[in-house]
């Protein structure tokens, strides 16, 4: 009897979980639920408390974090970058690189963010690229002369594209980090703290900013995070009508050009080679994109002398 | 597994799928320019646009496509799901809880990290270029831009007509 219960608390434990990992509202879900009676099996009221209260301490990290949250550690972090790096202003540039971006952030399974996607190339000789939490996306002119055409610089951004959609920057933030800033937001009747928990919250940006610009710039995400990016980017590549294996062509240039002692790419990601190994089998079946040809021409005369 | 374990698995998977049901009404729409389309589809004529916070009411579902109506005006679309949340958000941007209100208030009303921690950090940091950020963020694509580019492209257009489905 006692085992069973346990399993019905396991049942219902894991599902919260799932919910959580989908971005759904545990506590949600259990709303409304009082006691539940599940065959022979009857959890009271107590017992379903405290599933609600696990699921929502379980809660209280990256995926908690607010649009609007996410944003203003999206700007820092753009801040943060831009403050190292500057941008190329030239207005067909940025608006041919905005419209590739585009094209695949509006078939990603994230179209719109709450300051939308917006892409910029840095003067930056290193093969570099990053993206912030929220949809800033950064492309560095070293990284841009791996790129031989249009598709291969649409790959570069469906892989950012990626990394944004799929949280992996906030992600970076360490969960401690985030309890604190949730504990502060959650205390009642701090009216006359004067500007302390404001300066405490700004102190915990502040070294959030710092996790996830350590990652971007110093030591990059895990493999896991790479490979998701990579499989992500392949589905925008193809619902757009880019051809995938822009990516696999990308990732050979890359390897090419990689300094294996550099303080770029090859610091901060897996091997290309392994990477293409892992992306092989993903691959769509061959078949070419149409219209390479125009968009080669359009990429080589707006970004080619860049 | 046991013939009982399966049938409390499956009772519990119900139950759980039943209640999220349940709580399927309504959404907030949770980026600050939320597109309402025409069609659901990623290129989709823009028949209105949604603030954040604002809520609407779900009427239908196809993938990851939701038919909406906005509760303030009844207005009626296709909207993204990763552009809604299914909770309630209080404070808006720009909105301000009060004239006595002291600055931490603000702060915890707009949810923790926010404009005004932003100004904090901003003051106490060195080398951020908080200025070059507001002219990424003014890059915008327009409809017409984007459509010509993608026919000059040979790219996908969803406009219109059956979903990308992927």
């Amino acid at each position: 009897m006692e085992n069973k219960r346990s399993l019905v608390v396991a049942v219902l434990l894991s599902l919260g979980c799932a919910m959580l990992v989908s971005g759904c509202e545990t506590t949600n879900v259990l709303d409304g639920v009082g006691a539940i009676q599940l065959g022979n099996f009857r959890l009271n009221e107590s017992q379903v408390g405290a599933i609600k209260k696990t699921a929502q301490a379980m809660g209280k990290a990256f995926s908690d974090v607010t649009p609007e949250q996410e944003y203003y550690v999206g700007r820092a972090v753009g801040a943060t970058l831009l403050g190292k790096y500057r941008p190329l202003t030239e207005s067909r540039s940025v608006q041919y690189l905005n419209l590739v971006g585009q094209s695949l952030a509006r078939v990603s399974d994230m179209p719109e963010t709450y300051g939308g996607y917006h892409f910029v190339l840095l003067e930056d000789e290193g093969i570099n690229a990053f993206a912030a939490p929220g949809g800033l996306i950064f492309v560095s002119r070293g990284l841009l002369r791996c790129c031989q055409d249009e598709d291969t610089l649409a790959a570069v951004l469906a892989h950012e594209i990626a990394h944004v959609q799929l949280k992996h920057g906030l992600q970076a933030i360490k969960t401690s980090r985030l309890t604190s800033a949730f504990s502060i937001m959650a205390t009642e009747g701090v009216k006359q703290a004067g500007g302390g928990q404001l300066a405490q919250l700004t102190g915990i940006f502040e070294d959030s900013i710092h996790d996830v610009t350590a990652t971007l710039v110093n030591n990059g995400y895990s493999r896991a995070f790479e490979r998701e990016a990579d499989a992500a980017a392949l589905l925008m590549l193809d619902r757009a009508g880019y051809d995938q294996r822009a990516l696999v062509a990308l990732l050979g240039e890359m390897k090419r050009r990689l300094n294996p002692q550099g303080l770029d790419f090859a610091k901060t990601h897996p091997d290309p080679a392994d990477r293409i190994a892992e992306l092989e089998p993903l691959l769509a079946e061959t078949k070419s994109p149409s219209g390479m040809a125009q968009r080669q021409q359009r990429f080589k005369s707006i970004l080619g002398s860049i | 597994m046991g013939m009982r374990k399966k049938i409390i698995l499956l009772l519990a998977l119900s139950l759980v799928a039943a209640t999220a049901l349940a709580g399927q009404g309504w959404r907030s729409v949770a980026v600050q320019k939320g597109a309402v389309r025409l069609s659901p589809m990623p290129f989709g004529k823009i028949v209105a646009t949604l603030g954040y916070g604002e809520r609407v009411d779900i009427l239908e579902e196809q993938g990851l496509w939701l038919k909406v109506r906005e509760q303030k005006q009844g207005r009626e679309g296709w909207m993204h799901s990763a552009s809604l949340i299914a909770k309630a958000i209080t404070l808006k941007p720009g909105e301000r809880v009060g004239a006595g209100a002291s600055e931490d208030e603000l702060a915890l009303g707009g949810k923790g990290f926010n404009a005004q921690v932003e100004a904090e950090y901003k003051a106490k940091g060195k080398n951020l270029d908080y200025a070059s950020v507001d002219w990424m963020e003014r890059i915008e694509v327009s409809p017409e831009a984007m459509r010509e580019f993608l026919a000059k492209g040979g790219l996908q257009n969803y406009e219109g007509g059956d979903s990308h489905g992927k």
